[in-house]
């Protein structure tokens, strides 16, 4: 398996340096570049067509979303993972209907960043209840319109259980299936997530909103 | 025989017996003292309602029989002097003043009229032509009312102008006879026929020096001229020539007698005023009657005659006033024959004679059909007295003697002879009985002088005044101590000539009797003292009353003196205040005041009727009326009862049509009222209910005719008033009158519900601000709480960012120094350090949950307490069941409620893990309605002693739910029970 490679964007030198030196010393990466501010990014990135961006969200001047915005047409294959340290945070939902793909936890033990990464480029994304509910109230009050947003049963019985504090754990118990599975799931209703935002922008554009 | 006797002497007396002085006429007068604007009385005029109008010299004065209404310059009315008055519709009256200016009274009010032209001429008097147009008299000429003005028309004589100073318009025929000022016209006393189609003069005539003329019924004119009256035929002026013919035989009396006034009345009866000699009434061509100042008239210079539609004559003395003639039945005497008082009467209704007898002047004097006959009383009778007389059976008598009297047509002097002498008791009122006896009333007895010369005296209780005999020869007396006694008479046994027949004492009410008399049917009428009239019928032995007059009910008094029954079957009583009539019809008695209304204010003692009819009453000054029996001049007219006048308070209202409503300052009224009749005027009564007011009954008839309606409250209201004429010669009138007293405005219905609706609407909208304010205060406090809600959020998230990136680089820092270290201290606590930082990291991450908004119902607050319950529990390998009903009711919670609930659990269960050793917990959320979170594990549970800190976060914990209002409960037994109760 080729390694994966990554890019990184991150303002604070020491976060960005302990991340560089953690994906740079694990061969399944291959780090190709690491940005300290968004603008020279989203100047960048398209060149280095990475497959994963750990993208920071509050940076000086241009900010994490923005940057996805940006490269995201230019960057089909790469996918986003935010770098945050608040999973409920309001603009870590922003950048899941942006374009991300999911998010990583500052606080998550240095040991477990690099799994994760891992578990999140194969599609492994997380979703915490109060994200879950949020994208519920996106995805099911304007999905109807259209075929590609609608979610699966599965999908929607996943997301309804997320929403009401359900773990990964106990949704795999009780739909019988994988939490593997439930992860591929929610990758899978974030993607949807991201077409429902671009039809929302293009209908936007065309004026049929 | 005696009968034979009697009708001889009584034709042969006819012959030789004299006319009678000058009679005096019952003249009303009024005066400025009456009410009348000014004594220079110069025209009057009757309108549709009845009222007359006086024009004077000094201003005008309108007469509804109770109030003189006056119009002058300051009034109104253009000058003061007022030349003619004319109705134009009801209630709209011109009145011509001596200028070019017309006024019209309207309604009570004047004002102007104005002319299409603005012009008005100087009108001298008014015509109203059969056919309705108007001609005016004026100083400019002759003009005609057309198209709102005043048009003149051509009066071209001579080739001049000749129209002006025109003074009297008649019709005649189809022309127009004209009249001008003698002394002021270019032509005096010419007299023109005039055409006013052709507007041209058809015939003028300079031989007659005319003064006034008049229209016959007949269409002939009949003019007064300087040499007497001529007549213009209707037929010679209709054919355009005016030929003046002398009058007729029978008006030979005035035929030469210069004439200023000439009038026909509505009974085509002529008046004439002569200057030099008075008014004469001629009526269907009998002997001229001639009124002068003797009669009663104010002066022979009499300016107008006028006839009222009641037929009452109304006379305009220069500078006297008016003068109305009503009674033209009445004569009054002031003497037979100057200086001859009249001191005693008798008149039988079986003879046209009637005898006078005047002390002063020692006379006996005869009366026939209005003529008189004196015969001296020789001076050998030396004291006079009183008399009675039955056919020429004639007694004089005193406190002396009674005499009889014979007198002879030749002879003027009356023979006396002794009768009786010694006749000491006699006091009261004598009569001749039917077989010639005389019976005297007198103090306790009746006296009878039998004509056989012997004496009789019944012993009677008390005085009498008065004695009647019946028409079956009963006598009757009541005394002045109420005892009424009948007799009959016995000529044959004249030891008992007179014999009780019944003795009524004992029936009669206590009236003090003093005069008696017994009608044809057989009534006793009872006058009295100070009670009025009685009225009885005996049938039966029962004496029952029939009637009782007193003044309340018309009498002129209630003293009666004297009663006389005359040939009719009427009563008369005289009073010491005049003289009335009792007419007794089916079921109701007509009291007639004689003497009251003519303005005859005079104390009789004696009332006898004739056999024409004719009543004689003396009074005592010696002067005697005379009342005949003839019909009072009445035409057929009814006055109409209307409404004069509403005060109410300061303001008057002269047209009670206009005027229904009254607000509650106006309540109190008086309202005029007038029903125009002139016949006796002082004496329609009035009397009113006010239905509405709580009082059923009219009030007593009264002269009075402004009613007083006094502090009226308010309400609707009819007043109805009732009018009734003297002796009853016109039907009651009647009128009602609807008005309504407002009440106050903030006592109305409409205002009331305007009030509550205000009130209402003030209310509510008050309410409205109130709550408005509140809102806006609620908004502003909002507003500041979401600016507070702002900036705590902008510190938050700045924090948050800030300390999020600095804890992240110290957790990072940390890890680094961790991984780098060899020394076990060293690694320890950096794995603290990344541990505090992780745990900072989660709390700023349920602050940030709590500060969401998006995230404020309470499914969210129950969702993320469950993951994260789960999460945790899971961590550190405890059993957790979470119970949460499938129905989460949509409610808000704010982020204080989420946070605090939130650390509640939170805290309960690092509690649990941290002290509890237990190995499963169950938490169970349910809202019924308030949301009920019980926590309950199966560890040691709870104990002060071990677990200080346990207490510490129990307290917290009860802090965080009481300030949300809630109840924190904590059980302990089987592990530790923890039961949140947040209200909702």
């Amino acid at each position: 398996m080729p390694p994966i490679k990554v890019c990184i964007v991150e303002d604070l030198s020491e976060i960005r340096e302990g991340m560089v030196s953690l994906i740079s010393l694990d061969e399944r990466f291959e780090l190709l570049a690491a940005f300290p501010d968004a603008e020279k990014a989203a100047e960048e990135l398209p060149a280095w067509q990475p497959d994963i961006v750990i993208m920071d969200i509050n940076l000086p001047g241009m900010n994490g979303i923005d940057c996805i915005k940006k490269v995201k047409q230019e960057c089909p294959k790469t996918q986003f993972i935010m770098f945050t340290i608040y999973e409920d945070d309001e603009k870590v939902f922003e950048a899941l209907t942006t374009g991300a793909s999911g998010y990583l936890l500052k606080n998550t033990p240095l040991s477990k960043i690099t799994d994760s990464l891992v578990e999140l480029y194969q599609g492994g994304s997380p979703m915490s209840t109060s994200i879950a509910r949020k994208v519920i109230d996106r995805l099911h009050h304007q999905s109807a319109k259209d075929k590609m947003t609608e979610l699966t049963a599965r999908e929607n019985e996943v997301l309804q259980l997320l929403a009401k504090g359900l773990l990964y754990k106990e949704i795999g118990v009780k739909l019988s299936i994988s939490m593997g599975t439930v992860r591929q799931h929610i990758h899978n209703i974030y993607d949807k997530l991201h077409v429902q935002n671009r039809t929302e922008a293009l209908n936007k554009m065309s004026g049929k909103a | 025989m005696y009968k034979k006797k009697f009708l001889l002497l009584h034709a042969y007396f006819f012959l030789c017996l004299a006319e009678s002085n000058a009679q005096q006429l019952p003249f009303i007068n009024y005066t400025p003292s009456d009410g009348l604007v000014n004594n220079q009385v110069r025209n009057m005029y009757q309108d549709s309602k009845g009222r007359l109008y006086f024009m004077t010299f000094g201003g005008l004065s309108v007469f509804d029989g109770a109030r003189f209404t006056n119009y002058t310059q300051a009034g109104g009315l253009a000058i003061d002097l007022v030349n003619d008055v004319l109705e134009i519709t009801p209630d709209s009256i011109w009145v011509a003043t001596n200028t070019t200016q017309l006024n019209c009274l309207v309604k009570g009010k004047i004002i102007t009229v104005k002319t299409k032209d603005g012009f008005c001429p100087v009108i001298n008097s008014f015509f109203k032509s059969r056919a309705g147009t108007i001609y005016v008299a004026a100083d400019d000429g002759l003009f005609v009312w057309q198209d709102r003005r005043f048009r003149k028309l051509s009066f071209l004589y001579k080739g001049k102008e000749g129209g002006e100073f025109v003074m009297q318009i008649q019709e005649a025929g189809k022309f127009l006879l004209i009249r001008h000022n003698n002394s002021l016209s270019k032509n005096p006393g010419v007299l023109f026929l005039y055409d006013p189609a052709q507007e041209k003069i058809i015939e003028a005539d300079t031989s007659l020096l005319i003064f006034h003329f008049a229209r016959h019924v007949n269409g002939d004119i009949w003019a007064a001229t300087g040499k007497g009256i001529r007549i213009l035929r209707e037929g010679d002026l209709n054919k355009g020539k005016i030929i003046p013919e002398m009058l007729p035989d029978g008006y030979s009396s005035v035929r030469d007698i210069p004439v200023s006034l000439i009038k026909f009345d509505q009974l085509g009866s002529l008046w004439l005023s002569s200057y030099e000699k008075g008014v004469y009434f001629i009526k269907n061509a009998e002997p001229a009657v001639l009124y002068n100042v003797n009669s009663g008239l104010g002066s022979i210079r009499i300016s107008y005659i006028f006839q009222d539609r009641e037929g009452n004559y109304w006379f305009l003395p220069e500078g006297k006033g008016a003068q109305k003639l009503v009674a033209n039945n009445l004569e009054f005497f002031d003497r037979p024959f100057p200086n001859t008082m009249v001191n005693d009467l008798c008149a039988e209704k079986e003879s046209d004679s009637v005898w006078l007898l005047s002390n002063n002047t020692r006379k006996l004097i005869l009366s026939v059909n209005g003529r008189l006959k004196a015969f001296t009383i020789p001076a050998d009778l030396i004291y006079m007295g009183r008399m009675l007389a039955k056919g020429f059976s004639l007694y004089l008598y005193n406190q002396f003697s009674v005499f009889s009297l014979q007198v002879s047509p030749g002879d003027p002097k009356v023979r006396i002879t002794h009768f009786f002498k010694d006749t000491s008791g006699l006091k009261g009122n004598g009569v001749i009985d039917p077989n010639g006896n005389l019976i005297f009333s007198s103090d306790s007895a009746i006296h009878v002088f039998l004509t056989n010369k012997t004496t009789f005296t019944c012993p009677i209780p008390f005085y009498t005044d008065q004695v009647a005999i019946d028409k079956r020869g009963v006598v009757w007396v009541a005394t002045r101590s109420s005892k009424l006694l009948s007799f009959s008479l016995h000529p044959r046994d004249p030891l008992h000539y007179l014999q009780s027949e019944t003795d009524l004492s004992e029936q009669m009410p206590a009236i003090s009797p003093r005069s008696v008399a017994v009608d044809d049917s057989g009534r006793i009428w009872i006058g009295t003292r100070y009670k009025g009239l009685y009225c009885f019928r005996y049938s039966a032995n029962r004496l029952n009353m029939l009637y009782h007059f007193t003044s309340k009910e018309g009498l002129t008094d209630n003293s009666i003196n004297f009663l006389n029954v005359d040939r009719d079957n009427n009563i008369w009583a005289s009073s010491p205040a005049g003289l009335d009539k009792l007419e007794v019809m089916t079921g109701r008695v007509v009291i007639k005041n004689i003497t009251q209304g003519n303005n005859l204010s005079l104390s009789f003692n004696k009332v006898m009727n004739d056999r024409s009819g004719t009543t004689w009453a003396l009074n005592e000054s010696g002067n005697l009326l005379k009342v005949y029996d003839r019909p009072i001049t009445r035409l057929p007219f009814t006055p109409q009862l209307y409404i004069a006048g509403i005060r109410a308070g300061t303001r008057l209202f002269t047209d009670a049509d206009s005027i229904h409503s009254f607000s509650y300052r106006q309540n109190n009224l008086m309202i005029s009222v007038a029903a125009p009749s002139f016949y006796d005027e002082k004496q329609v009564k009035y009397s009113y209910l006010l239905a509405g007011s709580g009082n059923k009954e009219w009030t007593d008839p009264s002269r009075n005719a402004d009613l007083n309606l006094i502090n009226l409250s308010p309400g609707q209201y009819t007043l109805k008033v009732k009018a009734s004429f003297p002796g009853d010669r016109y039907p009651e009138q009647l009128l009602s009158y609807s008005f309504t007293i407002q009440p106050p405005w903030w006592k109305t219905w409409w205002f009331r519900l305007v009030f509550i609706v205000a009130a209402i609407t003030g209310i509510f909208y008050l309410i409205r601000l109130y709550y408005q304010r509140k809102l806006e205060k609620q908004l502003v406090i909002l507003e500041k709480k979401q600016a507070i809600e702002k900036e705590r959020t902008r510190i938050a998230s700045d924090m948050h960012d800030d300390l999020g990136a600095g804890l992240s680089t110290i957790r990072f820092l940390s890890e680094k120094v961790k991984r780098n270290s060899f020394s076990d201290t060293t690694r320890i606590d950096a794995e603290k350090i990344v541990s505090n930082a992780d745990e900072l990291v989660q709390n700023m991450n349920e602050i940030i949950w709590a500060m969401n908004e998006k995230n404020d119902t309470l499914e969210d607050l129950v969702f993320y307490t469950r993951a994260y319950a789960m999460g945790y529990c899971e961590e550190n390998q405890l059993l957790c069941e979470i119970q949460i009903p499938d129905d989460i009711p949509r409610l808000f919670l704010s982020g204080e409620i989420r946070r605090n609930v939130f650390l509640t659990v939170k805290e309960s269960l690092h509690n649990i893990v941290k002290h509890a050793a237990a190995s499963s917990v169950t938490i169970q959320f349910s809202m019924d309605p308030s949301l009920h979170v019980i926590i309950h594990d199966n560890g040691s549970g709870f104990s002060l002693s071990k677990n200080t800190k346990g207490g510490n976060g129990l307290r917290n914990m009860q802090k965080r739910i009481e300030t949300l209002g809630g109840v924190f409960s904590v059980m302990d037994g089987k592990g530790l029970t923890i039961e949140i109760m947040i209200p909702l």
